[in-house]
């Protein structure tokens, strides 16, 4: 279990390895309402939780397993039925976000 | 005893609580429940009676089941109203998620020293007993300590930081007799601890049987760390002492609960009803599930409803039972009832006496003056007085 970010935290997620992979921190507690998704990652001074909308419910579950960002966005392309390279570039300062909140952690 | 004829009769239900327990039922299946809500409101409800039910969702904790019921269309709301209902369960859920991450906290505090837990209510139902935890909101932190390590585990959270709300009434007092303690962090006004050694204030917190809390428990992971609970029997009997001897009137969450308990079809019912006559709480559980069926309009013909309708109580627990559901219910009301139940004379002799002449820093922030301290020490030594006067058959340990 970490302390927040691992020693990876000043890991740019698009400019990380393209074989990268990703994962929930084991430590962050979560919730989901409808599309939205509630994140508290373990260590942060402030307690104030992390609200992601759009389809970062599904994004979450996603996270679940280790996996690239390449695969995350051709998964969701698959899904909404668009281009997954449209996709990845939007995602990339998502799992930005959510990586320098200590949420999630690149996979050993 | 008749329990109906014993028992206050419920008062006439406006129709804005009539639609808070159709959404209290929702999702749970039953001949008025199932999809109830889309009933009661297939139109859109105008802005005042809408704010008057999102007011008792937020007040029942309970609004992960109405946002639910809005996602779905089983409850019409216009636009501006389904937002609402949205972001009043996305606020209730960032509290639940700081309130468990306390709790990870006070686990560890707990562990650290030795000291073992399980987590009740809010936390551990909406993890092991609803199909996804957002359904299930709560408001403060409720964790179970052995009573022989009541006073250790009193003096491990204040050195992280908690503080009780009122000093022990005589040394000692706690860990025998006391249902729990909240305890607050005053660098962070947010968070509430209840402190549990028993299930219930009062006599039927008296008569658990504490042993059995520990013989077993469930494990749930939090944040990827392991907490224990209760077993799910323990637990669905915790919700029924909950609903019955809580609130007044009855919370609709701990009624829900214990249809979801119910209803997911894991529990042993023997195993339940054997607790129950073992903490002498038939009353309890045969009044909590009746409540529950006839707020939440459940299928009466269900295996726990029939199972417990079966159930006669002996008197003395209808009459302890009564004490707790009349009008004139009070705190020093319940403690005085308590004497019946304590076993050993020393035990007794022990709890009027703290209740009646407590210490100094106990009675100061309860009392407002000597006077009012003094009524409560009278109606305590007369209380006693009664209790020896009376024919030992008619206590509970008479037999």
């Amino acid at each position: 279990m970490s302390d927040g970010p691992d020693e990876s935290s000043d890991c740019v997620v698009s400019e990380a390895p393209s074989g990268c992979r990703w994962v929930r921190a084991a430590g962050t507690l979560s919730r989901t309402a409808r599309d939205t998704l509630v994140l508290l990652p373990e260590g942060g001074k402030d307690q104030t939780p992390l609200v992601v909308s759009g389809s970062a419910a599904l994004l979450w579950e996603l996270l679940a397993d280790p996996i690239t960002l390449s695969e995350l966005a051709a998964e969701l392309a698959a899904i909404y039925e668009v281009e997954a390279s449209g996709i990845e570039v939007d995602l990339a300062p998502v799992l930005e976000g959510l990586h320098s909140a200590g949420a999630i952690e690149r996979s050993p | 005893m008749n329990l109906a004829t014993a028992l206050p009769v419920a008062p006439e239900v406006p129709a804005a609580t009539l639609l808070a327990r159709r959404i209290a039922a929702y999702g749970l299946g039953g001949p008025d429940a199932h999809n109830a809500a889309g009933s009661l409101a297939g139109q859109p409800l105008g802005q005042g009676e809408w704010s008057v039910l999102l007011g008792i969702a937020l007040r029942e904790r309970m609004v992960g089941l109405l946002a639910c019921a809005v996602a779905d269309a089983a409850l019409a709301t216009t636009d501006d109203q389904a937002a609402e209902a949205h972001e009043a369960h996305v606020a209730a859920l960032c509290g639940d998620l700081i309130r468990e991450r306390e709790l990870i906290r006070l686990v560890g505090v707990l562990r650290g020293s030795g000291l073992d837990h399980r987590v009740l209510k809010g936390a551990a139902v909406a993890h092991l007993d609803y199909p996804d935890p957002a359904l299930r909101s709560f408001a403060d932190v409720d964790l179970l300590v052995r009573a022989e390590e009541w006073d250790d585990a009193i003096q491990v959270l204040r050195e992280a930081g908690w503080e009780r709300q009122f000093a022990e009434p005589r040394p000692g007092f706690e860990r025998r007799f006391v249902k729990g303690m909240v305890l607050r962090r005053p660098d962070d006004g947010g968070t509430e601890l209840d402190l549990h050694r028993t299930l219930a204030l009062g006599p039927f917190g008296l008569t658990v049987r504490l042993e059995e809390l520990w013989a077993d428990c469930e494990v749930l992971r939090l944040g990827g760390v392991e907490v224990q609970a209760l077993p799910a029997e323990e637990r669905f009997l915790h919700a029924c002492f909950h609903a019955v001897l809580g609130d007044r009137p009855p919370r609709l969450v701990p009624l829900r609960d214990i249809a979801q308990m119910s209803l997911r079809g894991n529990l042993d019912l023997d195993r339940v009803i054997r607790h129950a006559r073992s903490w002498r709480a038939e009353a309890v559980l045969l009044h909590a599930v009746e409540l529950a069926w006839e707020t939440l309009g459940l299928d009466p013909t269900a295996e726990m409803a029939t199972r417990v309708r079966s159930l006669s109580p002996p008197s003395r627990e209808i009459r302890a039972l009564g004490a707790y559901l009349s009008p004139q219910r009070s705190y020093v009301g319940l403690c005085l009832s308590a004497v019946r139940v304590i076993r050993r004379p020393a035990d007794k002799a022990r709890y009027v006496a703290a209740l009646a002449f407590p210490k100094r820093d106990f009675v100061s922030p309860r009392y407002r003056g000597h006077a009012s301290r003094w009524r409560v020490a009278v109606r305590t030594l007369r209380a006693g007085h009664r209790l020896r006067a009376r024919r030992p058959s008619t206590t509970p340990h008479g037999r």
